[in-house]
């Protein structure tokens, strides 16, 4: 069928001219949900371009690149935003992607070259459990420093997770655990089972819906390390300028997740979807990045706001796993996961 | 008194009264036959009787008991339909085993009352038959044997020859009239049956009582018009 | 040769009318099937997909629900087809009407109702999902038993009595044995489309209850495992068209009943009966009054905001702001329902009309029926992905796969009134100089129009409502209702609860208006 395909183009661009690709008047990002820029994220790209940025979003990491294969070279959007370390060689593998790693900008060192020239790295986030300061003061309770602390009888039925079948950063957890127990990963789930662990679908259904500082029963969940200044952003009644933030993190549980952004296959404007991703790093657009997808930027220079220097922990040495490795065993570790806490 | 008893039925259906202080008495063996239009209530005599309809006054007895409250199923009143109501998922041998299976006889015993029962009717070639493929003169025979299964104390016909053309008509009142008769000499069965027709009523049965509308009349003895019939007399 | 002569003997029809909707058939449904056929045996996963987690697991939940379902449904449906089937009483045609309506509701928006129905901890679990089949398919036993129940003359059991069986063996004995046939195969449907569920599963059973079509599903756009979705559809549709080849065989000789001159009334309903009848329509009535409910509150509060969103007077809003188009949801599931319709009523037409003169036709049309919706959705997604023949996001895609979805019913719709079309107008036609397509224009047409109006009536309910195929094809630039519906519904939030409520109530009401309209206007 792609030879035929093949020849066919072939034969139109045979005309003789240059296959002139005419200007756009919009372009579309495909993302998942929590890819929520603010309104004006854009406008220095369609002042410069002419061309108006829009935003399908639909579920989450996983779903994205899922939806993304069933629809290779006949895409939804021109530039797919948020595809992970973590599920970026699947993607490659079901040929998603036009290669364009952009090199506009210079990004931070530990991200640079890791989009194997296919994909651009965007942002940083590191997956870490959080837990609500106030709430486990009135349990008495210290708050947690390491994955250990987990499985502790103290902590029974405070923790809330996200599936790694269904979520990204639930992904990044089962890897975090992989990371730090080895093959022992799966005693240490079935002690948090026994510990009487919560898992839910969505990161959204465990932030929103059963962390306690949203109304919900447990106070310890798994979100980010940039979760933290979130919450003093977002804060109502808005806290005390000099107050620290609500919730805390666990330092010893994050887990390095990058985002990439890359160019569609089968796109219709291959080039102008380029130049958007050279604009995706560009410092104007990154320096919105902090305070609205409550990630870190990856371009270098990109001053950090000061919620984030205050509440976001550094986090110098995350859990990680190789993405190859992740590629090759993250099905099998999945289903075990499932067999043992489903 | 033995014998079937029909004791001031009164039925009405929405107020309009159908049938209004009727009596009858059957001895046991006798053949009565009740003549009239229709619409006047014969056939919903019959259902009383049956314990089909029950009646607004009045009641029924049968071998001297008062059966008025007894359910259907526990009358022994035997039942020819107008339309013979066969079953029409069972064939023929089914049909007419019926009330034994009910019953609960045993299979031997039913195969061999089955065979009884066909050879009375002139019908034992057509055991397996299906229902569907009967003529009407079959169809109403098989009605016949089914419900003389278990020997009921009365037997009930209801206008057992009414829909066939002339000549059916004809041959089928002859063998209706040997099979009664023969079925008389065995068991003591009263036999009630109700027909428009003056001339079948006459040749079937040994007493005529005809009903007329709404003024129904008590009878304690025989015979009100003619009826001399062929054949044996009662005993 | 005339329509609705059957030919018999040597002389077969080429079906000529038919070919249309055979190429439609054959383009998406037969090819996809094949392809997903070779690409299972290519993969070499067969025998290990198997042992995948989840797997296992789907395959037993939908033998245990649909079992269960068909004996919920039987006993649930067993008071109101019996006292439908055999009493008299007003407001029976009513009653009928309203117990009959959730069969052709969308199953979102039974999913929706059920959600708003039932308490929090009882709405995602495996007791959400039997009651929705319930509702569902009571009215498919209902539909199948009562007309073979009412012909069971009343006589027939009085005969029994008076042979000594009591009421309960006179009802054993005499009516149940005519009804079995019926009762047998609506209890095979039931269990097919309950073991086949989708909608309902994915709505009302929670993270980890999934049917063999959920699974399906979930490997290949959740998980994109495509080779075990692949694998898990073939085995599906075998397993499904063994079982329908397998029954329609041993189909027992429908018992003919004896001519009956005196049709007796039915007896009239005691209280029993109509107390029975009334806690019916209840139940029917119940969960869609609480979906209506749902549509105007959001949280605790009434409201309107549901129905602005849903007509786009208001943004979704939202913590993880959502921008999705409701309205353009409901625009776009209105126009492909209509392009459906546009294409299924005379391609069904045609069918039918092949298949009143030579039955072997009629397969061409029953074909999707046999495929659930879930697998023609992925196969085509899977079959037709590259160079020109790449018809992922086309516009006319959609309504052309809901087209042939509706096919079956257009066909069953239509055909037997073909067959039944007497001669003599056409005849007389003929006499008077009118040829073959103007006399199908001018006579035949327009007798058929009762029948083409309710066909083309449930092809657009059917459109409007179809989830399983359309969870695969439509685009996130391309959703439509029956697919925001089940984004919303699977959001935390209660003004995505409201809009979904709303776009649920308005599917409801334009399917019930669309299968009223057209069972009023029905000659019965």
């Amino acid at each position: 069928m792609s030879a035929v395909a093949g020849l066919t183009l072939a034969l139109v661009g045979c005309g003789g001219e240059a296959v002139d690709e005419t200007t756009p008047d919009r372009l579309v990002i495909v993302s998942h949900e929590s890819f929520t820029p603010p309104e004006n994220a854009f406008e220095a790209f369609t002042a410069e371009t002419g061309i108006i940025v829009e935003i399908a979003a639909a579920g989450d990491a996983g779903e994205l690149v899922a939806r993304a294969a069933l629809t290779a070279g006949r895409p939804e959007g021109d530039v797919l935003w948020g595809v992970d370390n973590t599920l970026l060689t699947r993607a490659l593998a079901a040929d998603v992607f036009e290669p364009y790693e952009s090199t506009a900008h210079p990004v931070r060192d530990d991200l640079a070259g890791t989009g194997r020239g296919v994909v651009t790295p965007v942002d940083s986030g590191d997956v870490c459990i959080n837990h609500d300061r106030a709430a486990l003061d009135a349990l008495g309770l210290e708050p947690p420093t390491s994955l250990d602390d987990l499985v502790d009888p103290r902590y029974r039925g405070l923790l809330v997770v996200s599936s790694p079948e269904t979520s990204s950063p639930g992904l990044a957890f089962l890897l975090a655990t992989i990371a730090e127990f080895g093959d022992g990963w799966t005693d240490y789930w079935r002690r948090l089972v026994d510990n009487d662990v919560l898992v839910v679908s969505g990161w959204s259904d465990a932030y929103y819906a059963e962390f306690s500082r949203h109304g919900g029963d447990r106070p310890l969940v798994l979100s980010y390390a940039t979760s933290p200044p979130a919450e003093v952003i977002f804060a109502d009644p808005p806290l005390a300028d000099d107050a620290p933030a609500p919730t805390g993190v666990v330092t010893g549980s994050c887990f390095r997740q990058i985002e990439y952004a890359g160019v569609l296959r089968g796109g219709d404007h291959p080039e102008a979807a380029r130049l958007l991703v050279d604009f995706l790093i560009d410092p104007a657009f990154q320096s919105l990045v902090p305070e609205s997808l409550f990630v870190l930027p990856a371009t270098t220079g990109v001053e950090l706001p000061e919620s984030f220097r205050r509440h976001a922990p550094d986090i110098d040495e995350p859990l990680s796993v190789e993405p190859d490795r992740i590629e090759t065993e993250r099905e099998n570790w999945i289903d075990t996961w499932r067999q043992v806490v489903l | 008194m033995s014998g079937l008893n029909i004791v001031a039925i009164a039925k009405a259906f929405a107020g309009r009264p159908v049938l209004d202080d009727v009596s009858l008495s059957l001895e046991p063996g006798e053949r009565l036959a009740l003549v009239g239009p229709s619409g006047c209530g014969k056939s919903t005599l019959l259902r009383i009787v049956a314990g089909l309809e029950s009646p607004d006054r009045g009641r029924i007895e049968i071998d001297d008991i008062d059966v008025t409250d007894v359910p259907t199923h526990r009358r022994g009143v035997g039942m020819v339909f107008q339309d013979d109501q066969l079953f029409p998922h069972l064939d023929v041998a089914d049909n007419v085993a019926f009330a034994l299976r009910v019953r609960g006889v045993g299979r031997a015993e039913r195969t061999r009352r089955v065979a009884e029962l066909l050879g009375l009717v002139g019908l034992g070639h057509l055991a397996e038959a299906h229902v569907g493929q009967l003529s009407g003169g079959e169809a109403k025979r098989v009605a016949l044997a089914r419900s003389l299964a278990i020997a009921p104390r009365v037997l009930l016909l209801d206008e057992p020859l009414t829909g066939l053309d002339r000549e059916r008509h004809d041959s089928l009142m002859t063998e209706l009239g040997s099979i009664l008769d023969a079925m008389g000499r065995e068991t003591g069965t009263s036999v009630l049956l109700v027909t428009h027709d003056p001339a079948e009523a006459d040749f079937l049965a040994g007493r005529v009582v005809r009903l007329t509308d709404r003024r129904d009349r008590e009878v304690a003895n025989p015979v009100i018009e003619g009826s001399d019939e062929p054949g044996d007399r009662q005993p | 040769m005339e329509a609705g002569r059957p030919l018999s003997g040597r002389a077969r029809s080429l079906g000529g009318p038919a070919w249309p909707a055979a190429a439609l058939v054959t383009l998406l449904v037969v090819v996809p099937m094949l392809v997903l056929a070779s690409r299972s045996v290519r993969g070499g996963d067969i025998v290990e997909v198997w042992s995948r987690p989840g797997v296992g697991e789907a395959v037993r939940f939908s033998l245990v629900i649909g079992l269960a379902s068909t004996f919920v449904t039987l006993v649930a449906a067993a008071g109101p087809t019996v006292v439908i089937g055999r009493r008299r009483f007003r407001g029976r045609s009513v009653a009928l009407a309203i117990l009959t309506a959730p069969f052709v509701l969308p199953t979102v928006v039974v999913g929706s109702a059920f959600l708003a129905l039932l308490p929090d901890h009882l709405d995602r679990t495996i007791w959400a999902v039997l009651a929705a089949h319930a509702f569902f398919n009571t009215s498919v036993v209902i539909r199948q038993v009562v007309p073979l129940l009412e012909s069971v003359d009343e006589g027939l059991l009085e005969a029994a009595r008076t042979l000594g069986a009591g009421p309960w063996r006179a009802w054993t004995s005499v009516a149940l044995p005519i009804v079995r046939p019926a009762l047998l195969s609506a209890a095979g449907l039931v269990f097919l489309l309950s073991a086949t569920s989708f909608g309902v599963v994915r709505i009302l059973g929670g993270p980890s209850r999934a049917t063999v079509d959920v699974e399906i599903h979930r490997r290949a756009v959740l998980l994109g495992d495509l080779s075990g979705a692949t694998i898990l559809a073939v085995a599906q549709t075998l397993v499904v068209a063994a079982v329908v080849a397998v029954a329609a065989r041993r189909r027992p000789p429908a018992i003919r009943l004896a001519r009956s001159g005196l049709a007796r009334d039915l007896p009239l309903a005691g209280p029993w009966a109509h107390v029975t009848i009334v806690v019916s329509i209840a139940i029917v009535v119940v969960p869609l009054a609480a979906l209506v409910a749902s549509s105007l509150r959001v949280g605790g509060n009434w409201s309107i905001a549901g129905w602005r969103m849903l007509l786009g007077l208001e943004p979704l809003g939202g913590p993880s702001a959502l921008r999705v188009d409701v309205a353009g949801a409901l625009r776009r599931s209105l126009v492909i329902a209509l392009g459906a319709v546009l294409l299924a009523t005379p391609l069904g037409v045609g069918a039918a009309v092949a298949a009143a003169r030579d039955s072997r036709w009629r397969v061409i049309s029953m074909l999707p029926a046999a495929v659930s919706a879930i697998v023609v959705g992925f196969g085509i997604v899977v079959t037709y992905d590259e160079g020109f023949l790449d018809w992922r996001g086309s516009v006319w895609l959609v309504p052309a796969v809901h087209a042939s979805v509706a096919l079956p019913f257009v066909t069953r719709v239509v055909e037997p009134l073909v067959a039944a079309l007497p001669h003599g107008p056409v005849e007389a036609a003929a006499t008077l100089g009118a040829n073959r397509p103007t006399t199908w224009r001018l006579v035949r047409l327009p007798m058929l129009r009762p029948a083409i109006t309710t066909a083309a009536a449930f092809s657009g309910a059917l459109s409007l409502g179809e989830f399983g195929a359309t969870a695969f094809l439509a685009r996130t630039d391309s959703r439509t209702l029956p697919v925001l519906v089940d984004l919303l519904v699977g959001r935390s939030g209660e003004r995505p609860f409201a809009a979904a409520m709303a776009a649920s109530t308005l599917l409801f009401v334009i399917t019930f208006a669309l299968v009223l309209g057209v069972e009023r206007r029905r000659p019965t």
